[in-house]
């Protein structure tokens, strides 16, 4: 692996989980489904189909990003295997807490919202027992609800980031090493394959 | 001047295009409500409101294009630096950026925010009882702690948050050697 290809490694992990949170963000169907009648299937189908776009551009730009990153930077100057390691740590790492920086912004107002449940949630479960009503903090809409779930869920993400997404980094760590030592085999057995 | 500081330049001017496109954006909307809504914006509240984002705008290009020879330094640090394949070096000063970045984009939420909220006020001074409508659903204590933790959390990052930046490279050193560690334990 070259600089340039940790480096576009790197972008094009920040730029995936941007595109994640966008797309999930703008889910057309909270606000279609809110105001059209359709069938459970069918809106079990959209977002099936959603979540499968959702994984593609997750699986291209955030897990499997090692073959694009080759195709985008080119092949150059290669690392001293330690150094390989130590870039790819840095700079993954640094991508990761940038995302997680942007992400943390907006994540205020639910995590302050989510601390003010801990007070409001005692009552809301006594009025579900004992007088059999639904309290308002729970009456929400379609939208309300996937707004809410996606927020929370943004918040979470925000956190994982910003403490350097551990597991994440591992996982990658892992798979760059798989990957780099099967383009080197290919690489042996036929120098021209990868170019 | 190193590597580290042409890089720090490069993100400084990436950083300042980026909020003038978004300070920018926001002028023609402005003029666009004074014009098409009166009732709602006037036109010199309209035209002040311009002038004051041409003023941000101004200082902002100001500081991010002109003087992030000086800006560039103080992050990174002045005098004759190391090159940043030296490891440890290059690795704060990437984390400082990333953190003012970060931070300018959380004060411009902040601004952001508070611009809607004084829209808002106009809007509902001309109504009845607009007043008390106002402070129960846009000034409740929940949106006024948002506006205050983000005005905190941008600040201190803009001011380089130190000790996260320093958390977040003793942690980054540790998995370094972890993962080279682990690279030698598996190689013999």
């Amino acid at each position: 692996m070259t600089k340039m290809q940790v480096v576009a490694k790197t972008i094009l992990t920040v730029l995936g989980i941007h595109a994640i949170v966008a797309l999930c963000g703008n889910y057309p169907g909270q606000y279609l489904f809110a105001t059209q009648e359709i069938s459970v299937l069918s809106e079990a189908l959209f977002f099936l189909a959603f979540i499968l776009g959702v994984a593609f551009v997750g699986y291209f730009m955030v897990f499997g990003n090692n073959q694009l990153s080759r195709k985008m930077a080119g092949t150059a100057e290669q690392f001293v295997p330690r150094d390989q390691t130590d870039w790819l740590v840095k700079s993954l790492r640094v991508g990761l807490v940038f995302a997680g920086l942007m992400l943390l912004p907006r994540s205020v107002p639910i995590l302050i919202r989510t601390a003010k449940l801990f007070f409001l949630i005692r009552p809301a479960v006594s009025d579900i027992i004992v007088s059999k009503t639904v309290p308002d903090i729970l009456r929400l809409s379609y939208a309300q609800w996937y707004r809410t779930i996606y927020e929370f869920l943004k918040a979470i993400l925000a956190i994982y980031l910003l403490c350097g997404a551990p597991y994440f980094l591992r996982w990658q760590m892992r798979h760059s090493s798989r990957t780099e030592a099967a383009t080197k085999k290919t690489e042996i057995a036929d120098p021209g394959a990868t170019n | 001047m190193n590597r580290m500081h042409t890089l720090a330049k490069i993100m400084l001017s990436g950083i300042g295009i980026f909020f003038a496109i978004r300070l920018l954006s926001t002028i023609p909307t402005l003029l666009w409500v004074a014009i098409t809504q009166p009732s709602d914006l006037s036109l010199p509240l309209a035209l002040f409101w311009t002038a004051f984002l041409g003023l941000c705008l101004a200082a902002l290009l100001y500081v991010f294009l002109y003087r992030r020879e000086q800006l560039a330094k103080r992050i990174v640090g002045a005098g004759e630096l190391a090159q940043p394949d030296s490891h440890i070096l290059w690795l704060p000063a990437a984390l400082r950026l990333v953190c003012i970045a970060a931070g300018l984009y959380s004060l411009n939420l902040v601004i952001w925010n508070t611009t809607r909220i004084l829209a808002t006020y106009l809007m509902y001074r001309s109504q009845i009882h607009g007043h008390t409508t106002f402070t129960r659903r846009v000034l409740s204590t929940e949106s006024l702690l948002s506006w205050l933790v983000m005005a905190a959390l941008g600040i201190y990052l803009v001011c380089g948050a130190p000790h996260f930046v320093r958390w977040q490279v003793k942690k980054t050193l540790k998995q370094c050697r972890q993962f080279g560690a682990k690279e030698t334990t598996v190689k013999s």
